[in-house]
């Protein structure tokens, strides 16, 4: 096939990369989300998911610390595993009033991407309820989704799946 | 508001280079009773004319092009004419009856649009339907962290951007009298409805409420629109008014309500709705708003739209007898069902606007790519990309 090299007339809209949400806004975390050397050692501040090592989030119970919380197939419920890792955070959000998040909410690749749009939105809804529920004011969260737009897993494994479904807890502020 | 603002000085309109590949449409299963066309290389043809029409030909399905025989002849000559070509062509039926004797004089630039012209005269006579092949199609290609909406023609030649963004695009659609491209853009931060002029580039914000504004729909007539906003709590589908920008709220309550696609007279549009359990497809009339459920195979329904004459719909669809998602075809008089492709992750089918032909994106491999299928499911095409994932295809109404 051959790669064509076109002039691109000014009937295009090129937008500049000078985007006020920063492009890794899926928030990866440097350490690694994944224990890819198939280790079975204690993580003291991480929760895993089953049998699944790509399905961690390290800091779940570090305050004030990037957070990614996964969710079933199809599904908007926090799971219940989660619910230590919401308290640490809630936690942190009262005691620090001006502190801030943003929560992203994801789905995996599959079916519908206008779905996909709302059902991440939903997830990250829920989140943002969990948090309430903890005592923390909604005034220092916000939500976005953005569905199957963003995955971090894109191939077609349900390890993939499973890695993009997920809400990311992303601090804007400490 | 700053962000706005911020956006507005980063808008650039500049010349410069992007390398886009084309798309080469391929037939990958054709039907045996395809109609047998003698074509003869076109005399004096030194632009390829000939052998669009018989890709444009052999790649609808219905004929199988040989140079030596067939139920029908088709042969022409191209001459110059000052600074540009007079394109004559003669199809013969049997019996050497003609059929069709045309000439055409066409500017250097436009030799495949009247290539194209030829094969929508030749497809017409010979099968009684309209040809698709001087139409166009638009979708996202994501590539090098870009997103790109771009329009091409029909086979995939020729694609042109849109927009550019280092964020996403979304749910291309075109408007009914083919000038605009209403879509879905995430770069003021979060999912927005913008529309472009395909011609001159110039957009326009259509809605920007906070959370969710998605799947834009244009209405028959291009006086409505048909979208979601998520901005009173949950996704929930809303007509505007064009106009006067006035929302009318069709849906409510606490389901995922989206998709929003208008019946051919404008009456009704089809949803995505998961008020039942699971995402099925459901039609509400306007302006009262009664919703009805459409969709009853399968677990998970979505994405529907209307065929050209309204009696069909696709969608993509999964149940017990599928692998993964797929695409589905529902009649809408007989209830009855038929799965059109099922590669495990099917999505975004639109219907060509003869009815005859569904192109939609499927991931097969590392990367989403576009394919066809008749309505029929008898005849696929392939139309792979070698430079990123192409999704979201949405087919131009006729534009000639």
């Amino acid at each position: 096939m051959l790669k064509k090299l076109f002039a691109v007339s000014a009937a295009a809209f090129i937008l500049a990369s000078c985007s006020t949400t920063g492009s890794d806004a899926n928030g990866t975390n440097p350490e690694g989300a994944s224990v890819q050397d198939g280790s079975s050692g204690i993580q003291t501040s991480g929760v895993g998911y089953g049998n699944d090592a790509n399905l961690t989030n390290p800091n779940a119970m570090v305050p004030g610390a990037s957070q990614r919380y996964f969710f079933d197939f199809n599904q908007s419920t926090v799971r219940s595993s989660d619910m230590p890792s919401i308290k640490v955070q809630a936690h942190y959000l009262v005691s620090h009033p001006s502190a801030s998040a943003k929560l992203e909410g994801n789905t995996d690749i599959r079916g519908s991407r206008e779905y996909n749009l709302a059902l991440g939105q939903r997830r990250a809804d829920a989140v943002e309820q969990a948090l309430a529920l903890e005592g923390c004011s909604k005034k220092q969260l916000s939500t976005i989704s953005y569905g199957s737009e963003k995955p971090i897993a894109t191939g077609n494994s349900e390890s993939d799946f499973a890695q993009n479904r997920r809400v990311d807890m992303e601090y804007k502020s400490h | 508001m700053h962000k706005l603002k911020a956006l507005l000085g980063c808008l650039l309109f500049v010349f410069s280079f992007s390398a886009l590949a084309e798309m080469n449409l391929t037939l990958t299963q054709g039907v045996s009773g395809a109609i047998p066309i003698q074509i003869n290389n076109f005399t004096g043809d030194a632009q390829n004319i000939t052998s669009v029409i018989t890709n444009d030909l052999n790649n609808s399905g219905k004929f199988k092009s040989s140079s030596s025989n067939g139920d029908a002849i088709l042969k022409g000559n191209v001459s110059s004419a000052g600074d540009k070509y007079k394109i004559n062509f003669v199809l013969l039926g049997k019996d050497s009856k003609p059929l069709l004797n045309q000439t055409m004089t066409v500017s250097k630039d436009q030799t495949r649009q009247a290539a194209h012209h030829i094969s929508d005269q030749v497809y017409q006579t010979l099968t009684g339907v309209r040809g698709i092949f001087s139409t166009r199609i638009a979708y996202i290609l994501v590539h090098g962290g870009r997103y790109s909406l771009e329009v091409a023609d029909y086979d995939g030649f020729n694609p042109k951007p849109i927009l550019v963004s280092p964020q996403p695009i979304m749910s291309p659609a075109w408007s009914r009298d083919g000038r605009k491209l209403a879509y879905v853009s995430f770069e003021n931060g979060s999912p927005q409805i913008f529309v472009s002029n395909v011609g001159s580039g110039a957009r326009t914000s259509l809605s920007r409420f906070p959370g969710i504004n998605s799947a834009p729909a244009f209405s028959p007539h291009d006086d409505r629109l048909g979208l979601v906003l998520s901005k009173d709590g949950v996704a929930n589908v809303y007509v505007m008014s064009l106009g006067s920008k006035s929302l009318q709220q069709v849906t409510s309550g606490n389901a995922i309500d989206t998709e929003p696609n208008f019946a051919p007279d404008g009456q009704s549009l089809l949803l995505t709705s998961d008020r039942g359990g699971s995402p099925q497809i459901y039609r509400a009339a306007l302006p009262s708003g009664q919703i009805q459920r459409i969709s009853y195979n399968g677990n998970y329904n979505a994405r529907a739209s209307f065929s050209p004459d309204g009696n069909q719909i696709v969608m993509i669809h999964s149940g017990d007898n599928t692998n993964g998602y797929g695409i589905g075809l529902q009649d809408l008089q007989t209830g009855a069902y038929l799965t059109l492709d099922n590669s495990g992750d099917d999505q975004s089918p639109s219907f060509a606007p003869n009815g005859q032909m569904v192109i939609f994106a499927q991931k097969t491999g590392p990367n989403r790519q576009l394919a066809l299928v008749s309505t029929d499911g008898r005849i696929k095409l392939a139309l792979p990309s070698d430079v990123g994932e192409v999704q979201e295809p949405v087919w131009s109404p006729f534009l000639n």
